[in-house]
Parts: C-alpha cells; structure tokens; sequence
C-alpha cells in the first residue's frame, strides 16, 4: 500500500508517514482469527448454562403433567417431581417467570461473550485512516518532543517527580519509544538523566527499560486494540507520574535516603522511620515504630520493653515477662517469673511454686524428688529437719515428731513412746529435749 | 440529536457512540453518561481532529470524541 505525500509540509508528511505503517498493523491484526482455546471455553460455559435452563424447565414441566402408574404392590402412584393438586396453579404461574429470568440469564452470558470476543480475542479494532491520522497529530500536538526515526515514534515525558509524603524526587525527563509496526511488543521507557537508586533502579515501576504498568496494563492493551495512540501514551505519562508505594521495585527512600540516616526500619510495617518514634526490642533488636509498638509490653520484672515475640505470660500469675526473665522450671518445663520460683535446697534445681514443698518445720523449699515425708506426721520436711530415727520402729521422723529422752539418749516418735518401758522415759516425756547438738 | 463518542478507558475501551440532543454541554453529558467522579479523570474533547479546549461549558457538536483517563495509574513490580 503507497501513500503519495505530495503537497504537505515535512511534520505533516511524518505524521502521515507513521498513522499509514500504524494503520497497516491494524488492518493485519485485525484479520487474524481470535484465540480459539479460550473461545472454546467460553462456548463451554455458555452450553452449560443452556443444558442446565432445559435440564430444570422439562423437571417443571414433569411435575406439571404427572404420570400414574401402579406398584407391585397394585397401589396408585405418581411420577413427577410435582404432586397434581393445589401445586398445579402455582407452577403454572412460576414457571413461564423461571423460564424468562434463565432466558434472560442466558443471554446476558451470550452478551458478554461477545463484547469480550471483541475486544481480547479479537487482535485489532482498527480505525479508519483519518482517524489514525488525527491520533498521531494529537501526540504531535500534546508534547513538546516527540521524535520518529526507523518506525520508533518516541515521546519525551519532561519532569516526572514523585512523592512519599517524606520527600520529592525529581526522576528527570523519560523517553517512551514504541514501535508503531509492531505496537504490542513491550515498548521501553529510555531514562534521561539517569536518576539512579541505591540498587540501581531508574523509577520506582521500571527495571531496566520495561515499566510494569500494573493497573494500566488493560488500559495500554485496550488503547492499542482501538488505534489510540495518543491515549496509550497518555497512560504511560500518568503510570510515571504516580508513585505506588504498595509495590516498587525499590522504594522511593532509596533515591533520598539511601543510607537512612536517622531513620530506622520497623519490622511490623516494613517502612523506614523517623529515629525519634522507635521502640527497641532487647530481646531480637528489632525495632518498631509507634504505630506498630502497642503489641508489645514491658517486663513486668526488669521493666524493659519486648515485643510480642519476646515476652510470655508466668505460668502462675500471669504477669507478662521478657524471655530474659522468664524461668524454666526443671521439673514440669513451665516458664515462671522470678516471684514464682523456687530453688530446692536439695538439689538447688529451680522450680516454679507448683513443683516445690515447704519444710513444715523450717519452711525451706524441696521439689518433688528430694521431698521427704515424716513418717510420723507424714508432712513434708527437708533432709535438715527429718534426719531423726525412731529407736523403736526405725521410722524416719522430724524434729516435731521425735522424743529424746534425756535418761537414756534415746529418740523414738510420738508412737513408740509408749513403748518404751522406761518410767525414767515416761516422766522425761514432758521434757522433751529436741535439741539436735545431742545428735 | 447528535452521536458523540465517548471513551473511558475502561471495560471493554471500545468507543460508545451516544447520542444526544443538540446543544448538551460537557458537563450535562458527562454527568448522564459516565458512572463515576469526574474530578478523577482528565477529560479531552477531539472536534474535527483537533483538541479543543475541555471546559465544563463546552457545547458537543455532532461527532466530537469525549476521552476520559485516571489522574493516577499506580505501577507495580512484576512480583
């Protein structure tokens, strides 16, 4: 196809120049057939729709017309989903509604296949020429640069600047270059004066020449379908000039503050923040931001500040306590605070108060395993305390339970005094001597 | 009546060819025809092949082109 450009004026020629070879990719595409794998599975869904609209409308209509037949057993019975009767009026006034809302279900789903046969299977709604000469007349007229060389119809983006609600950047102008021969290949953003990122980055949404257009994505793949030229690289300009600070390739800190000085990284909300507005966690040195501190406490015991991950609850008064505080008690591995732990004076292991016994006589503590019972009182006692035997019986007893007698050097428990046939002993009963020196 | 195309670069972002009484401004059109806020897009009017000035008082004449694009396109990384 020849163009004969007799007549106008060299701006003019190019501008045709590049809406003829525009205009030619459009016819060609616009001649391919559409994607079949996905027409097919939309033909699918639509049959499904179909099968299942006649599927419910011949059940009704069963119901409606029953069919009486007899058992083996020689009684009536009726075949049909619906039993005749009071029902019969009602269906018939449900029915034809049924039918006309499924009607109108299916062919909405017909519609909207259409419309997306239209538009994504369907390569290129093309426009007429004059139309595309317009649209490049438009970029022609709406930017101050905008260059053509090789079928390379380039645009210059001047003064893209971003913001975080911290700090500006000032990015630089941007050369967007698309092939009008070949539009949907990836066009590239050319940066001008290379305003570079700690990693290296160019722009936030760029990484290396290819912008990631994430909502512009359809708008640019729809511009193009429908030969807007001008509006397609309109989208490029807006998705440059709007920061997303959910999803950068690099953040926009990293072109101001690359360093962060003064600044500090908040583990909760991935954000780099003021130095003034911290909490430090003493247990993992993470840092949180004040937004992000109210999730953690400070140790009931030494009183410093831990994050959630860094305190736990004593297992017996609930307070909360840094894992620097916290003990484990040796015999059942629950985490006490230093309030509610024991040492043994056996063992000298550390307990938490469930698993230790008080030496009734001395009140010292003993876990479970070193605990001695007086065989007499059969109250807990420490070693200290329960180191009398009875000379009667052998018994194991405490100081409380056991009887000297003076007379005679002997120890026996409060059972076997009266054993002891001693009369000496007998009367030395009220003066028990527990004087542990005479042992 | 006229035929006034408008796109919204959205949906489909086929061009719909409305049609409306002579002598509808911008303003009127838009507020009957587009679902949305308009303080949000950049409207541009195509007459005859040239842009022409989107004031809000602006009478469409037959054929005109109504373009409407977000003020702000948030990118993305590919992840």
């Amino acid at each position: 196809m020849f163009y004969i450009f007799k007549g106008f004026t060299m701006s003019e020629k190019i501008i045709r120049r590049i809406a003829c070879r525009y205009h030619a990719w459009m016819m060609k595409e616009s001649l391919k057939p559409p994607n079949t794998d996905m027409l097919l599975d939309r033909f699918q869904i639509i049959n499904s729709y179909s099968e299942q609209i006649c599927k419910w409308i011949n059940k009704f209509r069963t119901g409606m017309s029953p069919r009486r037949q007899y058992n083996p057993h020689g009684r009536e019975v009726y075949h049909g989903i619906i039993c005749p009767g009071p029902y019969t009026d009602m269906m018939s006034k449900i029915i034809p509604r049924l039918s006309e809302k499924m009607s109108s279900t299916l062919e909405a789903a017909i519609k909207s296949t259409g419309d997306i046969l239209d538009t994504t299977y369907r390569a290129v709604v093309p426009t007429s020429l004059q139309d595309t000469i317009y649209e490049i007349r438009a970029i022609f007229d709406s930017w101050d640069k905008v260059s053509y060389k090789n079928g390379i119809l380039s645009v210059l983006i001047k003064d893209v600047v971003l913001e975080d609600g911290h700090q500006e950047v000032d990015f630089g102008d941007f050369n967007v270059t698309i092939d009008v021969s070949n539009p949907r290949q990836s066009f590239l953003i050319l940066s001008v004066h290379c305003v570079e990122s700690a990693g290296g980055y160019v722009h936030p949404h760029i990484n290396g020449k290819i912008l990631c257009t994430g909502e512009g994505e359809d708008m640019i793949q729809q511009a193009l379908n429908t030969g807007r030229l001008e509006d397609f690289f309109r989208i490029v300009e807006t998705t440059l000039r709007t920061y997303n600070d959910m999803s950068p390739y690099e953040e926009l800190s990293q072109w101001y503050n690359p360093s962060h000085e003064n600044q500090f990284f908040c583990e909760q909300c991935d954000v780099w923040r003021d130095d003034d507005s911290n909490m430090w966690c003493g247990g993992c040195d993470a840092e949180y931001c004040e937004y992000c501190s109210d999730n953690g406490m400070s140790c009931t015991s030494c009183h410093n500040w831990r994050c959630q991950s860094c305190y736990q609850e004593c297992h017996m008064c609930m307070d909360q306590i840094c894992d620097d505080c916290m003990t484990c008690c040796d015999h059942c591995g629950s985490g006490t605070c230093g309030g509610c732990t024991s040492s043994c004076v056996e063992c000298c292991g550390i307990f938490c108060d469930d698993c230790t016994t008080s030496c009734h006589s001395c009140g010292d503590c003993t876990c479970e395993s070193c605990k001695k019972n007086c065989d007499s009182c059969d109250q807990a006692c420490c070693t200290e305390c329960k180191r009398q035997q009875c000379d009667e019986c052998g018994s194991q007893i405490c100081d409380a339970c056991s009887v000297h007698c003076d007379a005679h050097d002997r120890i026996t428990c409060l059972a076997c005094i009266d054993q002891h046939a001693c009369a000496t002993k007998k009367t030395n009963v009220s003066n028990i001597s527990t004087d542990r020196s005479v042992l | 009546m006229i035929e006034v195309t408008l796109i919204t670069n959205g949906g489909s972002g086929l061009p719909c060819r409305i049609p409306v009484v002579e002598g509808t401004t911008l303003e009127k059109f838009l507020q009957v025809s587009f679902d949305g806020n308009t303080e949000d897009f950049t409207v541009r009017v195509r007459a005859n092949g040239t842009t022409v000035e989107a004031h809000r008082d602006y009478v469409l004449q037959d054929g005109d082109r109504v373009s409407m694009a977000p003020n702000k396109i948030e990118g993305a990384n590919i992840s």
